[in-house]
């Protein structure tokens, strides 16, 4: 059970069982806060009661502004949820391959059933190296694989949106990763090989039938997250201006064989008049300039978009990319692949580096470690107690120097 | 562990300089404290003469290790100079993202989650607020064990100190609902109080006529304060035989107290 269950179930300990309509305790920051202060906030969605819905009768996004799956590897599928098994086998299979290229044949990628197995989703300081020594397909991946872990230890905790769609089947709003998770538990819990046949349990998962598509619902989750990176928010971007602009006057996903062009319709498109504090705040950026940047990425050529979203580079290296690229396209593309090649080293190189575990004060290590020795002191400890001074002294030594250099930079 | 937070919807009635007081004073007395600088403005960051990232926003938006975020406290910046911390005091920093955090998550049980990975580390923690009701308050008060009120005795502070109480009970319903515990009154302060003005010393009459022992000694108005801030120090720690100082130490103590019953 999750710590956030048990939570609910000690407090339904407490109430009366006789709840009345309405009177069911939220917990939604923006409903719990508007009934603390007595306000009348219109409730950001309506709270729609999640239903267990089949993960073949889901459909994906295509056009979702967030690449769960890296492009490579997504063009090797038509989007059929039945075919995603199929997917999983083949980014697998590329996993190993990119794992041979970098490291010579005898580095193996991490061990996906042991996770999922173990219901493990905290790395430890050497699955962290097998983490960097990895590249972008094999970090996607395992990005999955730890969350359908986590889901399988405490349950899914946010159901997935969809859209009701013909013959009983549904469009993902929002959740690709935790449906790609379920898929994923489904496929590997299949009673083969000794392991546990649970596929019934993952045929089926949560989600709140939303009555109508909602780009901007979208946008939010994916901007909740944090983590978007320039490409994603570019494309978060042209869809979101679409929806200004009315989505029909714009070609349908699958009219494009390349998935940029369909984003690229937007580029040269001004938001429509008065909408532009409603784009930013949707895109959670606070600058108009940012709008003008994420236009650019649009026009990026082909290749560097592609690579720069699976190796998520950093939109100052991308606004650079486009600098060279309007005088020259060639030299940009040369001077992506010599990023990416320093890329590529430095994830491996770290690998070595990272085999003597630092216990120097500043790391979390040896945060971890002060904690520790202060548990352990006490009354007649004395040698706990020596050490405990000897490292909070190190901790102190550490915050003196940070101290310094901080205001060195003031000064 | 115990969750503290200082609120008053008046802003400036000593907040900040009661949550960093309370802190220190339990870090001092052997509590393993930390302090929450949850106001955008992030005063009790700057009076500590902390760096201001990461901060807050880090914890609850990009879920951050609190390995990787807390910072302990040399005994020397806030102990007394002959009365060695028998505890420890760590800061999480705030800063201007602070502000941004409600648009970015909408758990209402973020922060009350969060703290509960500290169970084993942390004894005390105390949560600087900002004045003005935001959505980040309710996520507070729902992780709030006990709520210490500051309020000037003055009309607008009294005020602001009744509305708030007033919310204090809505959420605390929530929080009752959902988890099955209590937000309690720890007290209520009354600070930079005049005795010899008419003004304060009526309302503080009034004050205790409501609520009793509840109401505890007030802080009288010192320079030593303010001075104390200037070196972003408590008082206790740069006058320790001061009458602020010892107005501080009673607090604390009264603190202490009050949290055996929460
Ligand atoms: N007892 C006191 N005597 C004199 N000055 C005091 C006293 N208590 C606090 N002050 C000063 O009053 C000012 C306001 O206090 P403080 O910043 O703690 O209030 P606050 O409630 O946190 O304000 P805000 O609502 O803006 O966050 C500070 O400059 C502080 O040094
Ligand atoms: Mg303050």
């Amino acid at each position: 059970m999750s710590k956030r269950e048990q939570r609910r179930q000690q407090g339904a300990a407490w109430t009366d069982q006789t709840t009345d309509e309405g009177r069911n305790a939220s917990s939604s920051l923006r409903d719990v806060t508007a009934q603390g202060y007595g306000l009348n906030i219109a409730p950001n969605q309506q709270r729609i009661i999640a239903k267990p819905v089949s993960i073949f009768d889901i459909q994906p996004d295509l056009a979702q502004p967030r690449r769960t799956i890296p492009s490579s590897i997504r063009t090797a599928w038509d989007g059929d949820p039945k075919g995603v098994k199929a997917l999983f086998m083949v980014w697998w299979g590329e996993v190993q391959r990119e794992r041979g290229e970098a490291a010579g044949k005898d580095e193996l990628p991490f061990d996906l059933g042991a996770y999922l197995e173990s219901g493990q989703t905290e790395r430890t300081a050497d699955e962290d190296a097998t983490h960097e020594a990895s590249g972008p397909l094999e970090r996607s991946l395992l990005q999955i694989t730890m969350l359908a872990a986590s889901i399988r230890r405490d349950g899914l905790i946010n159901p997935v949106t969809v859209e009701q769609g013909k013959n009983s089947r549904y469009r993902l709003e929002t959740g690709e990763r935790r449906w790609l998770a379920y898929h994923l538990l489904h496929a590997w819990f299949d009673g083969h090989d000794g392991r546990p046949d649970e596929r019934e349990e993952w045929d089926t998962i949560p989600a709140r039938v939303v009555e109508k598509f909602d780009v901007w619902r979208q946008a939010s989750e994916n901007n909740a997250r944090d983590d978007l990176n320039g490409i994603g928010k570019a494309r978060q971007f042209a869809v979101l201006m679409m929806d200004l602009r009315g989505m029909e006057n714009f070609r349908p996903f699958s009219a494009f064989e390349n998935e940029q062009d369909y984003y690229a319709q937007v580029a040269e498109m001004a938001s429509p008049y008065g909408s532009r504090e409603q784009l930013l705040n949707a895109l959670g950026i606070n600058s108009p300039s940012v709008l003008t940047r994420l236009r650019h990425f649009l026009r990026l050529p082909h290749e560097i978009w592609r690579g720069a979203d699976d190796y998520n580079l950093s939109e100052e290296i991308l606004e650079e990319l486009y600098g060279i690229a309007r005088q020259d396209v060639d030299k940009a593309i040369q001077r992506f692949r010599e990023i990416i090649h320093v890329k590529n080293v430095r994830i491996q190189s770290g690998q070595t580096k990272r085999k003597a575990p630092p216990t120097e004060p500043g790391t979390r290590r040896h945060f971890t470690l002060v904690l520790r020795m202060m548990k352990q002191a006490g009354k007649g400890k004395k040698q706990s107690n020596q050490q405990a001074l000897k490292t909070l002294a190190e901790l102190r030594d550490w915050v003196d120097e940070q101290e310094r250099i901080i205001r060195k930079l003031d000064s | 562990m115990k969750v503290i937070s200082l609120l008053n919807e008046k802003g400036g009635v000593g907040k900040t300089t009661i949550a960093m007081h309370l802190a220190a004073g339990l870090a001092v007395r052997g509590y393993r404290t930390l302090l929450i600088d949850a106001d955008a403005q992030a005063n009790a960051t700057a009076g500590l003469g902390l760096p201001e990232a990461p901060g807050f926003y880090d914890l609850l938006v990009r879920q951050a290790n609190w390995n990787d975020l807390l910072r302990v406290l040399p005994a020397e910046m806030y102990e007394p100079p002959d009365t060695p911390a028998k505890g420890l005091l760590a800061m999480l920093p705030g800063n201007g993202e602070t502000q941004l955090i409600a648009q970015k998550i909408d758990d209402a049980y973020a922060i009350y989650d969060r703290l509960a990975e500290l169970e084993d580390s942390i004894d005390v923690v105390v949560f600087d607020t900002s004045p003005t009701p935001s959505l980040l308050h309710g996520a507070i008060y729902l992780a709030t064990d006990a709520i210490l009120y500051p309020t000037l005795c003055e009309t607008f502070s009294l005020q602001g100190l009744m509305k708030t109480m007033k919310h204090h009970e809505s959420f605390a319903e929530n929080r009752k609902a959902q988890t099955g515990r209590m937000i309690h009154t720890l007290g209520i302060v009354p600070t930079m109080y005049r005795a010899k003005t008419v003004e304060h010393s009526e309302n503080l009459n009034e004050l205790r006529g409501r609520f009793g022992n509840q109401v505890w000694d007030p802080l009288s108005l010192r320079i030593t304060w303010s001075e104390a801030n200037t070196l972003r120090r408590p008082v206790f720690s740069v006058a320790p035989n001061s009458q602020a100082a010892h107005e501080a130490w009673g607090a604390v103590d009264r603190a202490i107290r009050e949290i055996s019953y929460v």
